[in-house]
């Protein structure tokens, strides 16, 4: 309802009762110039009260405490209570925010392991991000004057992305091994269409997701093509260099060593050689021996994703006339950036196996250069609704002033300006559901029944995740949510 | 002054209505022909797969490996089962359309004979088991009188995709094989190609 903020007052002048003749002459020399917009003082604060709520009731997505509320639950490993909480609160999301609302479901749905349910909401808010691609040429319109509430929220590049990655894991916890890959395949897809969308100067630097070339590597090499398991490892180192630079994020051991057995059970020499000089410190476990184990895999979610928050600067529109203008930033959470702990417990007897995961995706980092790539686009279109809003007020404040009087002129000026100032907020407008970061565990074991415990980052105790059975040469995947 | 701010008014008030919430109240649902041709999204659908089942049985039957096959077993027809269609392609297919639509041909063409895949084979089994424990002994079903197959269909589908944002151009390449299990022999390979150029909307009042 945001644009209402700004109509109203517009809207009330042609519905009230138009005002005597008498009123708008010239108040005759020693009189006094009767009060602006003629009626009771009472009416007219009551009217100005109405447009201040009316501005307040902008819509910006779930309240805080609604985030709070879920992220509770989540903290306490309740995931499936956070799920339920999201959907009973679905009018907490406008209708322009049904992404948001879907996007926060499929999440919620996963961390509490309702593998389907996450899939149909995750595919809806896809869908969704598709469909929004059509520009409404009247919201874009009103937004350009109001605010970017008005438009319905798509999401941001890596929000889109990211739906597919964790759309693949889902297919892979629901033994789905080909629709796992082809939803993998669609991460780097989404990100080039969307990046080939940016000017050349404005592109985002996160172009290829490194987590999600090593899951199909993964993959792959579980489903015994090697070769195709090569060049997924090898594409993830190389997408690793592009994380360090921008993420500082480095690549974990276990990806350098997947990526060499690979290459030797591929009877890639020439690549193994290659990494091998390149990387002489990680030791090569012969494919051979490789086959006969069985990989855990922890799949690590931690963290809350950082929130937008919004910046103002000055903006001269015309020559001794400064103006806020508000653009979203990302404001990091506090994150503790712990590794959780797994402990693999053979049940058969024998020394339990402990390993910890390491980062693979700094989301949150990926969050706030994302936004940045974008900030000239944001920040041209926040200046030209701030001064187009000015020019406007100025234009029908002259109106007023010859209507009725520079004190009438100079109340509507200062009302609506104080107005224009609290609609035009940026849009803050995120995926609160997303970890921070993304940590990966690998462990090699022989085949067996193993007791599993996580120790998690914020939980005193060890969580008990049941027993699993490990297969010769197959993958086990094991997610974990975890928030301090 | 009132014909400013009421032109503004008006201008609002339309995109209010543009945008309002719509007065649907429910979902509009009409019976269409099968094979009527319904793109929205521009995704596999269900007549790509009648497309490449048709494609396939049509090229399948009128190649010389049945009548090879005949020639050198004693005039038997050829008994196929239906293997793995691998998906290779960036869109979640249900080959299994497909599969049944290319067994189906087989059959009413009643010059090959088919046997159920590998999943069917082993639910028929845990029927027959059933049978053994529970059935009268005049009506019970032998173990090892299954019909061995002499082919498998196994196939892939491919797509490259070209896509910016708001179109794309996706490619679909189906690819189906005989493969004698004796012999590993190939005695036909099928191909079917789709292409599709999909354009979405920039801009909608």
């Amino acid at each position: 309802m945001s644009w209402n903020c700004w109509l109203l007052p517009v809207l009330s002048r042609a519905d009230t009762p138009r005002v005597p003749d008498a009123v708008k002459r010239p108040a005759p020399p020693g009189c006094p110039r009767p009060a602006a917009f003629p009626g009771k003082s009472a009416r007219r604060l009551a009217w100005l009260a109405s447009l201040i709520l009316l501005a307040l009731l902008v819509s910006c997505g779930p309240d805080p405490g609604f985030y709070a509320r879920v992220e509770t639950l989540m903290a306490a490993g309740d995931h499936a209570q956070a799920y339920e909480m999201v959907q009973l609160n679905r009018t907490s999301y406008s209708k322009r925010e049904r992404l948001l609302y879907h996007l926060d479901l499929g999440l919620t749905a996963h961390y509490g392991g309702l593998y389907e349910k996450s899939n149909e909401n995750l595919e809806k808010a896809e869908q969704l991000g598709e469909e929004l691609y059509t520009k409404s040429f009247t919201a874009q319109s009103a937004s350009f004057l109001i605010n970017d509430y008005l438009l319905a929220y798509r999401g941001e590049d890596f929000e889109r992305a990211l739906i597919h990655l964790f759309k693949s894991l889902n297919y892979l916890k629901l033994g789905k091994v080909e629709d796992a890959l082809v939803e993998a395949r669609q991460v780097d897809s989404r990100l080039q269409t969307l990046n080939a969308s940016h000017p050349d100067d404005q592109k985002n630097v996160y172009r290829e997701d490194a987590l999600i070339r090593f899951i199909m590597g993964l993959v792959y090499e579980s489903e015994g093509k090697l070769e195709d398991a090569v060049i997924d490892y090898a594409k993830s180192e190389e997408v690793f260099q592009d994380y360090r630079r921008h993420y500082g994020t480095v690549w974990p051991q276990f990806l350098l060593e997947n990526l060499l057995t690979a290459a030797d059970g591929a009877g890639r020499r020439d690549l193994l050689e290659e990494y091998q000089q390149r990387y002489p410190r990680v030791v090569l476990l012969p494919y051979q021996h490789k086959k006969d184990l069985a990989e855990v895999v922890v799949v690590h979610y931690s963290g809350r994703s950082p929130v937008k928050v919004g910046v103002t600067f000055p903006v001269a529109v015309e020559e001794n006339v400064v103006l806020q203008v508000a653009i979203p930033t990302y404001q990091k959470q506090p994150r503790s950036g712990e590794a959780a702990r797994i402990t693999l417990q053979n049940v058969a007897g024998g020394n339990p196996q402990v390993f910890e995961t390491e980062l693979m995706e700094d989301v949150e980092a990926i969050a706030i250069t994302n936004l940045q790539n974008r900030l000239m686009r944001m920040t041209a279109k926040a200046i030209a609704r701030v001064t187009a809003q000015y020019f406007l007020i100025k234009t029908t404040a002259e109106k007023v002033r010859q209507e009725y009087g520079e004190e009438a002129a100079q109340n509507y000026q200062l009302m609506m300006s104080g107005l224009a100032q609290m609609i035009s907020q940026p849009d803050l407008r995120s995926c609160r559901s997303l970890p921070a970061e993304i940590r990966v565990g690998c462990a090699l074991l022989v085949p067996g029944e193993y007791d599993v415990q996580a120790a998690l980052p914020g939980r005193a105790a060890p969580l008990s995740l049941g027993q699993i059975k490990l297969e010769a040469g197959k993958k086990e995947f094991i997610l974990l949510r975890s928030l301090e | 002054m009132t014909r400013y701010p009421f032109c503004i008014s008006l201008l609002f008030c339309v995109a209010a209505a543009l945008t309002g919430p719509g007065c649907r109240t429910g979902p509009d649902v009409q019976r269409t022909d099968p094979a009527m041709v319904v793109d929205y999204s521009g995704r596999w659908n269900d007549t790509d797969a009648q497309l490449v089942a048709r494609a396939m049985t049509e090229d399948c039957l009128v190649r010389p490996w049945i009548e090879d096959f005949k020639a050198s077993h004693g005039g038997q027809k050829p008994v196929v089962v239906v293997g793995q269609i691998r998906n290779n392609s960036h869109e979640h297919i249900n080959t299994e359309v497909f599969t049944t639509s290319f067994e189906r041909e087989l059959l009413n063409s009643s010059r090959v004979r088919v046997v159920a895949e590998s999943q069917l084979r082993a639910d028929i089994r845990e029927e027959r088991r059933n049978i053994q424990a529970n059935s009268d002994p005049e009506t019970i079903k032998k173990f090892g009188k299954e019909i061995g197959a002499d082919f498998i269909l196994l196939g892939v589908v491919s797509t490259i995709k070209d896509e910016v944002e708001g179109r794309y151009a996706i490619y679909y390449q189906s690819n189906f094989e005989l493969i004698h299990i004796e012999t590993n022999e190939k005695v036909w390979i099928g191909e079917h190609k789709i292409k599709k150029d999909i354009k979405r909307k920039a801009w909608k009042l």
